[in-house]
């Protein structure tokens, strides 16, 4: 065993000299010492002047001769430090020339060296066993705390692993930056890996927090360099547009990029939107039809104007568009100043016209589709009133447009999908948008001088957040949204550490939905939901199980949270509990049978379906389907006899079945993500009839059932296919008729007992009932029926004529008498 | 051992890619004054007019009118003409006095180490010694 492992390996990288300095002179006191002498060296600079001044102003010459006296200590103070000063900003400069050449490798590309920061706990680690020396090290401090493990924990765990130290066997060549070092010590050290699954802290969030305190380190060093070209290109020039007309009426309508604070460099974006951001460069040079038009979902589009205009303020673009602004046009106040079509048309040829007489415009229209869908429930044909602007070379347009929207309205018209080019962006992964938040909480956590303090997992919670509640906005911004309003609700419930815990509980609050630890109550309604379901409905064992099933999913987290919570398609005759099922669903689950939505499908018909469900541009009016699910964005929705509806609305589901949302006609984002759908439909009523009177069991011919459905052009494969489970209901037989019997009246017992009135509900009764009121063909509705026509009938009129007295015992004979016992 | 290993190693950094690094900054920061100053710009546009000021000719024969807008043209050309000729007359001195503390900069990083020891020296002779 060696006292310093990897010390050969150090030796010979090319950061072993920084770190040799960093033993002798480290960082951090280097920068005391220049600070110190700095102060100093203004101090000194400030005597003297007043040792010069005395010399030539008559009110300070009674001080000369101590002046004099003391000149040459002055001078020689001054040299002193000066000298001293100078020769550590040396020294930093070797630091930092070599730091950032580490880092950058050759050709600016990140090169597989060992970082600084892993070389520096590598060097300093005192002890064979590298786990302990992580977890003693200033590194490893700061990391356990972005994972919210306790120092008492640590001790636990340190006094535990010293007993039976392990040399850690690792690959010098693998460790990279922390994150792989990380990475590395969690693979290689079984009882690490298990003690931080205690905390819940798995391999991804061990390596994630790593990378988190090594880029707060990477910043931090990279703030120093002020001399960068990228750093200097974002000081704004002078006389810039000297030569280009001014656009006073565009400026009333839009925002000028190169100005707003949002166009700060952020190393994570700029790497994720790098590509996009050089497309649509190459689009904008281009001496004709220069229009590009960003596609990614919401919030990512408009990222990519920033980092364009940051890329213009950096001048690090091609020469072409060196002075061009771009200038976000406010499409909402453009629209809500006009409320005649000429209006608005004039507004816009004026403003065009604008962009072409000053030359240095590159226009930014956010949400170009419902620009254009407002603009035409004003009569305004955008796409004939701008082609004349978008063919010339005269004018540049970066339209931006969320997908869904993209596919909806620019891709079907001709003239706009020949005259933008589409410039795809991908969505950030969950890495990279925890990595996106780690920039504003830094922000957060300095302006409120570390008072809160956030774990990498709260992060990793909150963009799970947003993917599954985010509405309108991107699950990025969503997730923003959220982690802006922590804080302050941290600091009123006096939280130092905002973990996962907070956050969920935070959420809970926020959203009214179950998130985070499930309490006893729940989980006894979760452990027992097919007892509870069954309660209501008589056998559909297949069905309950699945419902019961995809609900403890959702609660435990591990379901697809880009999904709705379940979807399941119930096929079988009517009045065999579909309905019931759902229902229940509701009352047992959501608390209670009003949290179920319901829309009667077969009602939405005809050419204007779609725009009842989701609205219509034109009249401006919202769809039933956007504003149920706005309204309660979690629960059950029941879609009865879905088949009935139009296929284009069929196609909806499609997409909201698949990724959890759709676009109103307003392009506004509607989230269906916590949700359960439940698509009933008597399809294939008939052939299920056949196959159980032919004594086939369901289980075994639904697949024949599908394909019947199929060949006949009901439902399409793939919507088939979109549903969690296509589950197939019973027709109810003899046996499960008497059950349903029984539920039935003993429903009437209890609202009679309501009323004070005790109905005696014998087996002879029940079936009496049954056999009289069942019909093979609609199931338990006519039994319903038959109860409420021949025995509730009777009952309410005992009532009203006062024959019955509170307290009272009543019951039917067998030819359905109302006897009421004494 | 270390301190040797680590003084040999900053002294061929000083005299070698320092150097390099040396002559990127002062490009940079020239760049930087270069275009903060928007000369580039400037030059090209020296002769056209006054933020893109200016009358259209008409289209039918009318000399008062195209002498008019002849005049106002050449008034708005020269308009900014003289902004930016005052502008250049401020920015020049500064990209001079830029380029020359690089060249400075570039002679007193040549010197260091061996002007600083012999600073220290002469500030440690006058504070205790003289």
């Amino acid at each position: 065993m060696t006292l310093f492992p990897f010390r050969h390996q150090l030796e010979l990288s090319s950061i072993f000299n920084l770190l040799l300095l960093d033993r002798f002179f480290g960082h951090r006191a280097r920068h005391l010492v220049l600070k110190f002498l700095g102060l100093g060296l203004i101090l000194l600079s400030l005597i003297m002047l007043t040792a010069w001044l005395s010399s030539v102003w008559l009110a300070l010459a009674s001080l000369l001769p101590y002046f004099t006296r003391f000149m040459p200590l002055l001078v020689g103070l001054t040299t002193i430090a000066l000298s001293l000063w100078f020769a550590t900003y040396l020294l930093e400069a070797y630091f930092r020339f070599h730091y950032f050449a580490n880092l950058e490798g050759p050709k600016g590309e990140k090169q597989a060296s060992i970082s600084f920061d892993v070389g520096r706990f590598l060097f300093r680690a005192l002890e064979p066993d590298l786990v302990v020396a992580w977890l003693n090290s200033d590194l490893g401090g700061d990391w356990l705390e972005r994972i919210g493990i306790t120092w008492e924990e640590r001790e636990l765990f340190l006094d535990a692993r010293r007993q039976k130290p392990v040399s850690t066997p690792l690959e010098f060549k693998s460790l990279v930056d922390l994150a792989t070092l990380l990475g590395a010590l969690v693979d290689g050290n079984p009882d690490f890996a298990t003690w931080l699954l205690k905390f819940e802290v798995k391999r991804a969030e061990a390596t994630g927090a790593a990378r988190w305190i090594e880029w707060q380190r990477q910043t931090g060093r990279d703030d120093e360099r002020w001399w960068t070209r990228e750093k200097l290109g974002r000081i704004p020039g002078l006389a810039k547009d000297w030569a280009y007309g001014g656009t006073p009426l565009l400026d009333e309508y839009s925002l000028d990029l190169l100005l707003v604070p949002e166009t700060k460099p952020s190393s994570l974006a700029t790497l994720w939107y790098r590509a996009p951001v050089e497309e649509v460069e190459t689009i904008l040079v281009r001496t004709r039809e220069a229009n590009a038009l960003v596609v990614g979902r919401a919030g990512g589009a408009l990222e990519v104007a920033y980092e364009l205009a940051l890329l213009i303020r950096a001048g690090r673009i091609f020469p072409e568009l060196e002075f061009k602004h771009p200038k976000l046009l406010r499409t909402a106040i453009l629209l809500s100043r006009f409320k005649e079509r000429q209006g608005l048309e004039a507004e816009l040829v004026k403003i065009f016209n604008e962009v072409i007489k000053s030359g240095n415009i590159i226009l930014v229209i956010d949400d170009l589709p419902s620009f254009i869908t407002q603009a035409s429930a004003m009569g305004v044909k955008l796409d004939q009133l701008l082609d004349p602007y978008l063919v010339s070379n005269r004018v540049q347009v970066l339209a931006l447009a969320e997908l869904a929207a993209y596919h909806r309205v620019i891709e079907p018209n001709p003239f706009l999908a020949e005259r933008f080019e589409a410039v795809q962006i991908p969505d950030l992964d969950a890495t990279a948008a925890v990595e996106r938040l780690i920039e504003t909480v830094e922000q957060i956590e300095s302006k409120n001088r570390r008072r809160q303090i956030f774990t990498y997992q709260a992060l990793v919670t909150l963009v799970d957040l947003g993917e599954q509640f985010s509405g309108q906005e991107s699950a990025t911004s969503q997730s923003l949204d959220f982690l802006l309003e922590l804080e302050p609700w941290a600091a009123r419930n006096g939280l130092a550490t905002i973990d996962k815990a907070a956050v969920l509980k935070f959420a809970t609050g926020k959203l009214n939905v179950p998130l985070g630890i499930i309490t006893p109550e729940e989980r006894d309604k979760l452990l027992n939901l097919e007892k509870l379901l069954h309660e209501r409905v008589v056998g559909q064992d297949q069905a309950i199980v699945a419902i019961a099933n995809a609900l403890r999913r959702s609660r435990s987290g591990i379901r697809n949270l880009k999904r709705p919570i379940g979807s399941f398609l119930f096929l079988g005759p009517t009045g065999v509990g579909k309905t019931e099922t759902a229902k229940t669903l509701a009352d047992v689950f959501f608390g209670g049978e009003d949290k179920l939505l319901r829309l009667d499908m077969s009602e939405y018909h005809g050419p204007d379906a779609l725009a009842r469900l989701i609205g219509a541009g034109q009249s401006g009016e919202p769809g039933v389907l956007a504003k149920l699910l706005r309204n309660s964005p979690y629960g059950a929705l029941l879609l009865d006899e879905f088949e009935k509806t139009e296929p284009e609305v069929l196609n909806l589901f499609l997409q909201i079945l698949d990724e959890g949302f759709f676009s109103d006609m307003r392009g506004e984002r509607v989230n269906a993500r916590n949700i359960i759908f439940i698509a009933t439909s008597n399809a294939g009523a008939p052939l299920i009839w056949e196959m159980v009177k032919a004594g086939q069991h369901l289980i075994e011919s639904e697949q024949t059932i599908i394909d019947s459905l199929i060949k006949q052009g009901i439902f399409k494969p793939e919507l088939l296919n979109r549903f969690d489970g296509v589950i197939f209901f019973n027709p109810l037989n003899a046996e499960s008729s008497l059950a349903v019997g029984k539920l039935l009246l003993g429903r009437l017992a209890a609202r009679l007992k309501e009323k004070g009135v005790i109905l005696a509900v014998s087996d002879s009764l029940v079936k009496v009932v049954v056999t009289r009121g069942f019909d093979e063909q609609f199931g338990a509705r006519p039994i319903a029926r038959f109860i409420q026509d021949n025995l509730e009938e009777k009952i309410a009129i005992a009532l009203v004529a006062g024959q019955i007295k509170s307290g009272q015992e009543v019951t039917f004979s067998d030819n359905l008498n109302l006897i009421i016992k004494p | 051992m270390a301190f040797w290993r680590l003084l040999k190693s900053y002294l061929g950094w000083h005299y070698g890619l320092a150097l390099v690094a040396w002559w990127r900054i002062y490009r940079d920061l020239l760049w930087f004054v270069y275009n903060f100053f928007s000369l580039p710009i400037i030059f090209r546009t020296l002769l056209a007019p006054w933020r893109r000021l200016g009358e259209s000719y008409p289209k039918g024969f009318s000399p008062e009118v195209v002498a008019e807008t002849i005049v106002i043209n050449t008034l708005m050309r020269l308009v900014g003409v003289v902004f930016r000729l005052g502008f250049l007359i401020f920015a020049l001195p500064v990209i001079v006095i830029v380029f020359l503390l690089g060249l400075v900069a570039l002679i007193f990083w040549l010197a260091a180490p061996i002007a600083l020891p012999i600073i220290f020296l002469i500030g440690f002779y006058l504070t205790f010694l003289a």
